[in-house]
């Protein structure tokens, strides 16, 4: 069985404009996942649906083996805090915490706060010496690090990223990558979503999207 | 039980922590959609007045920024002659502690993903030019940050600091 799975999914605000029609595709467990097209093309609609953040107005999704078609709002949160882990362009982080404290929030959401596997999280992506610094005192690439390590605390089945590169040099860039790398060979399912040809490239596989349907899909 | 304590003590320090953010927040904002002006830390660290040439002495004066085990780091070789800098050498160093050059984005001798090689060959280029620019200008102040290499940047402002800073001794 796939880790998800969509059936004709379509997006469609106020019944006639399509951000997404028919949409068909697969993630098995332990795939890294390019989807990639052009602003305005539908994928962060897409990224939104399988991320939990937003229901499909027809068609079926399938994540982890549940139907998300009838579930909930407060059913989809659910999902989202326990299936999904993301990490965004924007990174998104609490401005007054501290990196680790960022991490321990996930953590409160989730479950338990634990310092010491905040930690442990942070040391995976370098920046143990940097647990007490606030988002402000880190660079850039250091702040996605901390998003990162946040997606990976509480142990996602799926690791989203959003132009997860976007704001970032040369060398941070790459930095990211590398651990994107990284975690794909230890086991972890992937899906990049991109503009960018290179970072899409890196993935074992790419869906591009134009105009809100499926335009390509290469193994 | 220890667990649970230990969660609640956090969620107090999680709300203490939020009410005082936000009442930071209401002292340094001013802006009328709620954003927050944040200090940045980094990429802008060099544009503090620094290094005055009128102490300094003739020489090749060499210097690196801090070594990071993830980025690498810089290493400078700032040539200075009655009081001006008449050369300038700057090179990245992976954390290999290869310097980056033209094989510098490839993975195993190889172009594996055109991409990225040519961002990581920008970021090389840039290296020379940081070098090019600080040797026109005289004032690592006036030195541009070129985009895509920001990290770049602050290894050469670090490095050229304390260059400069040996240059008096």
């Amino acid at each position: 069985m796939s880790l998800l799975e969509l059936k004709d999914v379509s997006m469609a605000y106020g019944g006639k404009v399509f951000a997404l029609q028919d949409i068909n595709m697969t993630v098995e467990k332990g795939e890294w996942l390019a989807i990639m097209g052009p602003s305005g093309s539908g994928k962060t609609t897409l990224m939104n649906i399988i991320g939990c953040m937003d229901k499909a107005t027809s068609g079926t999704v399938i994540l982890d083996g549940i139907d998300l078609t009838d579930v909930t709002h407060q059913q989809l949160t659910t999902m989202r805090r326990d299936k999904i882990g993301m990490v965004f362009q924007q990174f998104h982080l609490i401005p007054y915490l501290t990196a680790v404290e960022n991490i321990m929030v996930a953590q409160y959401y989730h479950s338990l706060p634990d310092k010491k596997e905040a930690l442990a999280a942070l040391d995976r992506v370098g920046l143990e010496d940097r647990a007490n610094h606030l988002p402000s005192q880190l660079s850039g690439g250091e702040q996605q690090r901390v998003c990162i390590a946040r997606a990976l605390i509480n142990y996602p089945v799926l690791i989203l990223a959003d132009e997860p590169t976007g704001n970032l040099d040369e060398a941070n860039e790459r930095l990211v990558m590398k651990i994107f790398h990284e975690l794909h060979d230890e086991g972890h399912t992937i899906l990049t979503v991109t503009h960018a040809p290179e970072v899409g490239r890196e993935a074992q596989r790419e869906i591009i999207i134009e105009h809100g349907r499926i335009a390509n899909s290469e193994v | 039980m220890k667990k649970k304590y230990e969660a609640l003590v956090f969620a107090g320090i999680l709300s203490t922590q939020i009410l005082a953010g936000c009442a930071s927040d209401q002292q340094e904002s001013s802006s009328s959609d709620g954003t927050v002006a944040v200090p940045v830390s980094s990429g802008g660290d060099g544009k503090a007045p620094c290094c005055d040439l009128s102490d300094t002495k003739d020489g090749e004066f060499t210097a690196e920024s801090k070594s990071d085990n993830f980025m690498g780091h810089g290493r400078i070789a700032v040539t200075i002659k009655d009081h001006k800098i008449v050369g300038v050498n700057f090179v990245g160093i992976d954390p290999d502690g290869n310097i980056k050059g033209a094989d510098y984005g490839k993975t195993n001798g190889q172009v594996e993903n055109p991409g990225f090689y040519q961002k990581a060959q920008r970021a090389v280029k840039a290296n020379s030019q940081y070098a090019d620019q600080l040797l026109q200008v005289q004032e690592l102040e006036k030195v541009d940050v070129i985009s895509g290499a920001t990290v770049s940047y602050d290894q050469f402002v670090e490095a050229a600091k304390t260059a400069i800073e040996n240059a008096k001794k």
